[in-house]
């Protein structure tokens, strides 16, 4: 399986650095003999690179035993057990998070996701999770914003007006 | 050169400057001795601490956390056999056993006389070095500078000389990361597809924190590292090595101290591959190398002192050349770009006091981490007890802060995380995150040097290959980049011809 997928992840770098040096082509003006133009150099290294993955899956598939060169297997890929997997969970609440830092502010964010990702981790105790991530977001934010003058998204809304009152104090 | 010395020392002894450096030597300790968190993730978490510090004094506090975390990882190395940082795998070797024998305390002082050791030989070869490097820099042109951040990236297959593919693949990946955005020379903007946050490039900072820390903390959600204690963190004493012990070791300390900075000079090869070469080679030396792996002093002296030597020898590069001699050392020259600094040949001859400023923190930071992480050393059975659960996601939280405080804006922290997530997929499949870095950091220059030689040139290629530096230069480079393939083709070859038996 793990073969049938780094074959695949290879294949997929392929085609986008295809793509690259094709569309680096077409959307860059023509060059002048007496200069190393701007489409030159990505060529370069994408024509590198595309030999290379070239190189790489041939190497892969060449010291793949025989038995295992099972390409059906990738239709026994299930999606169910990767969706549930700690990984995938842990994936998603960092990109959650990243994505909900500016609205909802650094400090309720941060409390949400250390909590989240801490609970994924194994921490199960309730007072434990509440108290860890409250206090470490709250040392954090104050470390950072009223000791070195870092300024820390303060969210929209209610949620600016309880950031400014933290920070007055 | 007096002057330049005590310019540097009253940087370093300002009080806050000193706090600072205390405070960064802290951060290091603990940060080096955390497993999972390596000398290049403990910099790129020194980060956000450093951007409201001048760039004297942010340079300086970012160079004790460097040392220090070298140093903090012989400690779990030592008692857990868990190297803190890679490049303290091989004083698992024998600290490890040593440990097991109840002599963790020896160890400790072993390791921590011999860090501070190599660490200021490093120091000392920096400072005089760097300023005859760069004023031979100072004379280059385009295509001589192109030939030298060439030579920068031809260390590439030596970086992971089992995948030298995937490795030069990642290299490549890194270069081409850095041509997104706009030309360097004519301002057309390149693979943007019309998004204006990708007009300004492939921020490297937001990007290696994420490749450290994130990916880390992803690998330690899939699959968690657990510690093995030996039993004497709990109550360790460290005894400080005597002038006896060090004397009967004065060839290996010799020895690691000048190849650590040999190493750390070399740019891509760092802290790691200088352990690892200083231990093999103590061992090929050693007369009785069958003591090696059983708990010996030579072998924790070798790793420690040569991976302490390699942080000065990674400056070198950086200070004289621009060109960063490993991971730690790329996010330092990040940060002082950040902070309006030219890296570069002319960085020494206008503003010295960069030099001499570094030099004195990492003198300052090598004696005072041997007090400081004997203190760690002792109460670190209880640091560890920090379940990963709380530990990982604070990390989380400080690379957050470190990506978003470079400029204010959230865009940072996302591609944090989609660097975290691409580092983690591209280590699932033996890609090197530290080739495609080494590939962002001096892309831009090799690409911007190569064209401004050319134009120079009238679009002569050969000419600028030709000149004698720049050949020079580049045999050199190809010499580097294939050495590797060759010995590897060699050893294959051998293996194929050699007797089933």
């Amino acid at each position: 399986m793990t073969v049938v997928l780094e074959l695949l992840f290879n294949f997929v770098l392929m085609v986008f650095f295809s793509y690259c040096f094709y569309f680096i082509g077409v959307s860059m003006p023509k060059s002048l003999p007496t200069e190393l133009g701007p489409e030159q150099w990505p060529q370069l290294i994408l024509g590198a690179l595309i030999v290379l993955i070239g190189v790489n899956m041939y190497n892969i598939y060449k010291k793949t035993p025989i038995s295992q060169r099972n390409f059906d297997e990738i239709k026994a890929i299930r999606l169910m057990p990767i969706f549930k997997s700690k990984l995938f969970i842990g994936i998603v609440i960092i990109f959650a998070y990243t994505f909900t830092l500016e609205p909802l502010g650094f400090l309720l964010s941060s409390i949400v996701m250390f909590a989240a990702y801490a609970l994924l981790q194994g921490e199960r105790r309730p007072l434990v999770l509440a108290a860890v991530s409250i206090g470490i977001t709250l040392m954090i934010y104050f470390i950072f914003s009223k000791g070195l003058g870092i300024m820390l998204p303060r969210g929209y809304g209610v949620l600016r007006d309880l950031a400014l009152l933290l920070e007055s104090f | 050169m007096l002057e330049l010395l005590i310019s540097g020392f009253e940087v370093v002894f300002q009080p806050m400057t000193f706090i600072l450096i205390l405070a960064g030597t802290v951060l290091g300790v603990i940060f080096g001795a955390l497993p999972g968190v390596s000398a290049s993730m403990a910099v790129a978490l020194g980060l956000p601490f450093a951007y409201g510090m001048q760039p004297l004094v942010a340079i300086a506090f970012l160079t004790s956390v460097y040392c220090a975390s070298i140093t903090g990882g012989g400690i779990t190395a030592i008692l857990f056999k868990i190297p803190g940082t890679p490049s303290n795998a091989p004083t698992t070797f024998d600290g490890y056993p040593m440990a097991q024998r109840g002599e963790a305390g020896k160890a400790l002082g072993i390791s921590l006389v011999t860090s501070a050791i190599g660490g200021t030989v490093a120091a000392i070869a920096m400072f005089l070095l760097s300023p005859q490097l760069a004023a031979v820099a100072i004379k280059f042109g385009p295509s001589e500078l192109f030939a030298v951040s060439f030579l920068g990236l031809s260390v590439l297959t030596a970086l992971d000389s089992d995948n030298i593919v995937k490795t030069l693949i990642s290299g490549l990946i890194g270069l081409f990361l850095a041509t997104i955005g706009m030309d360097p020379l004519l301002g057309i903007p390149r693979f943007t597809w019309g998004n204006q946050m990708l007009l300004s490039g492939i921020e490297m900072i937001p990007l290696m924190i994420g490749m450290f820390a994130i990916t880390e903390v992803l690998k330690q959600t899939h699959k968690p590292s657990k510690l093995q204690n030996t039993g004497s963190g709990d109550k360790v004493k460290t005894k400080l090595m005597g002038f006896k012990e060090g004397w009967a070791m004065r060839g290996v300390i010799a020895r690691s101290s000048i190849l650590g900075t040999m190493v750390g000079i070399l740019p891509g090869a760092g802290a790691t591959i200088a352990s690892f070469l200083s231990y093999t080679t103590e061992v090929k030396l050693s007369k009785t190398p069958e003591k090696f792996g059983t708990g010996c002093s030579e072998g924790i002296a070798a790793s420690e002192t040569a991976n302490n030597a390699a942080t000065g020898g990674a400056m070198v590069p950086m200070l004289a050349l621009g060109i960063p001699g490993g991971n730690a050392a790329a996010i330092m020259m990040s940060a002082l770009v950040l902070k309006g600094v030219q890296v570069g040949p002319l960085l020494i001859k206008t503003q010295p006091q960069f030099l001499s400023s570094v030099f004195a923190s990492m003198m300052v930071t090598n004696v005072i981490m041997v007090i400081i992480s004997m203190a760690i050393a002792k109460v670190f059975s209880k640091i560890l007890k920090v379940p990963y659960s709380i530990l990982g996601t604070t990390i989380i939280l400080l690379a957050t802060i470190g990506s978003f405080a470079l400029k204010g804006n959230t865009n940072d922290v996302i591609l944090m995380a989609i660097a975290g997530l691409v580092g983690f997929v591209l280590n699932k499949y033996k890609f090197s995150s530290a080739a495609l870095i080494l590939g962002l950091v001096l892309g831009g220059m090799t690409e911007a040097n190569l064209r401004r030689a050319v134009t120079l040139e009238n679009g002569n290629l050969v000419n600028v290959l030709t000149k004698p530096i720049t050949a020079s230069l580049l045999v050199a480079c190809a010499a580097m980049l294939l050495t590797p393939v060759i010995l590897d083709w060699i050893k294959k070859n051998r293996d194929k011809s050699a007797p089933v038996n």
